[in-house]
């Protein structure tokens, strides 16, 4: 399936927020035939035009291009890495992991302390990521310099594979899964003009997308995130979030947003008709780039929806494939009622 | 080093008891190096060259099996809960491990997102019992395709860390890429002695093969052949071993005196450097080893390796190769003379 090719190269490049470089060069390359604009803003977004001339209303299409990462920001004699967190991660995942750093992606670990020499109590603990090192086999701080130098970024790395029939496992599904939805919907026609923004450093506090919808200001916005499935053991049913395999997770309300009513109540009427599965996001968390489009200018009208996905933020998650087509379907079909 | 074979064998999956896929490999090395191969019932497999005249046999001795996690139980949802007592349950969340059931399966050691968890929660390690391997599969195939008392172990992932090497399992497959390189080796000179190479079952939890296979084999003398803690800068120096610094040479109650004599002997006399370990108990097969039928004089070399059980284990290459040529030439230095003082002391 051609969608699951263009996930599978979306997981693997690198691109941390303020670095989405390889991201936005892969995407540039896919939607070059089906826009018939694309430019970059100063910030870093990709913004790409198709069908501008149409009339009807302006909808933008939103999803962004940068993942959870790490920047290194010390190195010791010895020529171990410490780093900082980009965006937030959770640092009970850290240990043990493989990384990828910086341009020439060099290859680290994050050593763990053997178990046989652990205190009973250190067990038990958690490490805080500041306590953390990063291995990349250097001999001294001078090597490790010249291998990796500050600065640089880090990334897991996780090869996208799938694991079982239709369950896929990779980085950076948080949110490449929104970024491919673009693209599948770019390659579809619609009467209205469509602006996709691919925007940056969402992570870090919705950045990119604070300017991103000022040049070309849509009508109407939809933000398509990965957002958190924690349909897990011993998780109370209304703190879920949302459910792997129910389909595409229309959000209400979430940190910064209340969704557009009458926008919302036509996704689920489409959804209705066309017997797609839909739920609701149920835990009043998070936030998306659509608080920054929607306080654009004189404001615009925004939807968030999103794919389920398990452990977000992590060096693996998961996704289930019917959801991404469900979730296509879904915008699909409510695109194509302009 | 022959990078090749260390990929291979720290590619191999052997979690403690499931150890027979190495056997095959093992073969397949060192088929025309041995007079003799033999696969044990105990899930060990031995290798056998003969000396001149032959007298006496060392077993050259380094464990197959690699730390794991036993499937002992399913959620309604389809989720694996999971025991393990060798693995710090730090580095588990958010890693992928392979789960061998009726085929092999991957799996996601999941966490729950932090901003729905309490900050107390947050602070702790997660607790075995709260942990669960994500297989993506429902209850019903997880109950067909995954039997209670699968193996779980880590995702393979070999990469080269600047000049060192990082992958599972390199504990101990260290040393069984140490004995095959040195039956290669005999090639040059052919030894006094006979020498066995014993692949052991079981170090990591039972110490089976060492217990069982040395009684069948019965060696006069063994060397076990592990990892040790290479420095980092999570662990104190004083438990630590430099790394790219060469074999350490085990001192202590387990470890005998004479073998120990000889070993610094040859390094002396071939000038290579050695470190020393001391303790009380290797915590190695040797500990097994020297305990059988009347007692084993037993010598333990080990390879500095960072990280240990842990899917990111460490290791420098110039470690392992020092550690071949070492025990190569103790085998080639043998002679009468220690032969003689090791059984005129025991």
């Amino acid at each position: 399936m051609e969608s699951i090719e263009l996930i599978e190269k979306l997981s693997n490049t690198p691109g941390i927020s303020g670095d989405e470089r390889k991201v936005r060069e892969l995407l540039k390359d896919e939607i070059k035939e089906y826009a018939e604009k694309i430019m970059t803003d100063p910030l870093g977004n990709l913004i790409a035009l198709k069908g501008m001339e149409k009339k009807g209303p302006r909808i933008m299409l939103n999803a962004h291009m940068d993942e959870v990462g790490l920047i290194i920001d010390h190195i010791n004699k010895d020529g171990f890495l410490q780093f900082k967190k980009i965006g937030g991660i959770d640092d009970r995942v850290l240990l043990g992991k493989r990384v990828l750093i910086g341009e020439k992606e060099i290859r680290g670990v994050i050593g763990a302390k053997a178990i046989h020499l652990q205190e009973v109590d250190e067990r038990k603990k958690s490490i805080k990521s500041t306590e953390l090192y990063i291995d990349i086999g250097a001999k001294d701080m001078e090597e490790a310099e010249s291998m990796v130098p500050r600065g640089s970024f880090a990334t897991f790395d996780t090869k996208f594979e799938e694991i079982t029939e239709n369950k896929f496992i990779g980085k950076a599904f948080d949110d490449r899964l929104g970024c491919a939805i673009i693209v599948d919907l770019l390659r579809q026609n619609y009467n209205v003009p469509i602006i996709a923004l691919f925007s940056t450093q969402e992570e870090i506090g919705l950045r990119g997308a604070a300017v991103g919808a000022h040049q070309y200001t849509p009508d109407v916005a939809i933000t398509i995130e990965g957002t958190i499935s924690n349909d897990l053991p011993e998780v109370p049913d209304h703190l879920k979030c949302s459910k792997l395999g129910r389909g595409p997770v229309i959000t209400v309300k979430d940190r910064g947003v209340i969704t557009d009513n009458e926008l919302r109540g036509k996704l689920i009427s489409t959804a209705k008709q066309n017997k797609i599965p839909y739920q609701f996001k149920q835990v009043i968390a998070g936030g998306t780039d659509s608080y920054r489009i929607q306080t654009t200018k004189k404001g615009v009208k925004v939807l968030t929806v999103a794919v389920p996905v398990r452990y977000l933020h992590s060096p693996v998650s998961l996704f289930f494939k019917d959801d991404y087509i469900n979730t296509f379907k879904l915008l699909n079909k409510f695109l194509k009622k302009f | 080093m022959n990078q090749k074979l260390i990929e291979e064998l720290t590619n191999v999956h052997a979690a403690t008891s499931e150890e027979s896929e190495l056997h095959s490999l093992i073969t397949k090395e060192l088929s025309n190096y041995v007079d003799e191969i033999k696969t044990l019932k105990n899930g060990s497999i031995y290798v056998l060259k003969k000396g001149k005249p032959g007298k006496y046999n060392l077993m050259l001795d380094a464990h197959l099996d690699e730390v794991a996690l036993f499937v002992t139980g399913m959620t309604e949802e389809g989720f694996l809960r999971v025991h393990t007592k060798s693995i710090d349950l730090k580095v588990l969340p958010g890693s992928i491990v392979c789960v061998h059931g009726e085929q092999e399966f991957k799996g996601i050691i999941g966490l729950k997102p932090y901003h729905l968890e309490s900050e107390e929660e947050t602070k702790k390690a997660v607790p075995i019992d709260k942990l669960f391997v994500d297989c993506g599969m429902d209850k019903e195939s997880v109950e067909k395709l995954i039997p209670i008392g699968s193996t779980v172990t880590f995702m393979s992932g070999f990469s080269h860390l600047n000049k060192l090497i990082s992958n599972k399992s390199l504990d101990d497959r260290v040393g069984v890429y140490t004995i095959i390189e040195v039956f290669k080796s005999l090639k040059r000179k052919l030894p006094l002695i006979n020498i066995i190479g014993h692949f052991s079952s079981q170090e990591e939890i039972t110490g089976l093969g060492a217990i069982t296979s040395t009684y069948t084999l019965k060696p006069d003398f063994a060397i076990a052949i592990d990892a040790t803690f290479g420095a980092s800068p999570n662990e104190s120096e004083r438990k630590t071993y430099k790394m790219g610094k060469g074999p350490v040479i085990f001192i202590g109650p387990s470890s005998d005196r004479i073998i120990n004599k000889k070993l610094f002997a040859v390094a002396d006399k071939f000038n290579l450097t050695l470190q020393q370990e001391i303790g009380i108990l290797s915590g190695t097969d040797a500990t097994e080893i020297q305990l059988v039928g009347g007692g084993i004089p037993v010598g333990i070399i080990s390879i500095p390796l960072r990280y240990m059980h842990t899917p990111t284990e460490v290791i420098d290459p110039t470690d392992v190769d020092k550690t071949v040529n070492l025990l190569s030439l103790f085998i080639e230095e043998i002679d009468d003379l220690f032969l003689e003082a090791l059984y005129g002391e025991h």
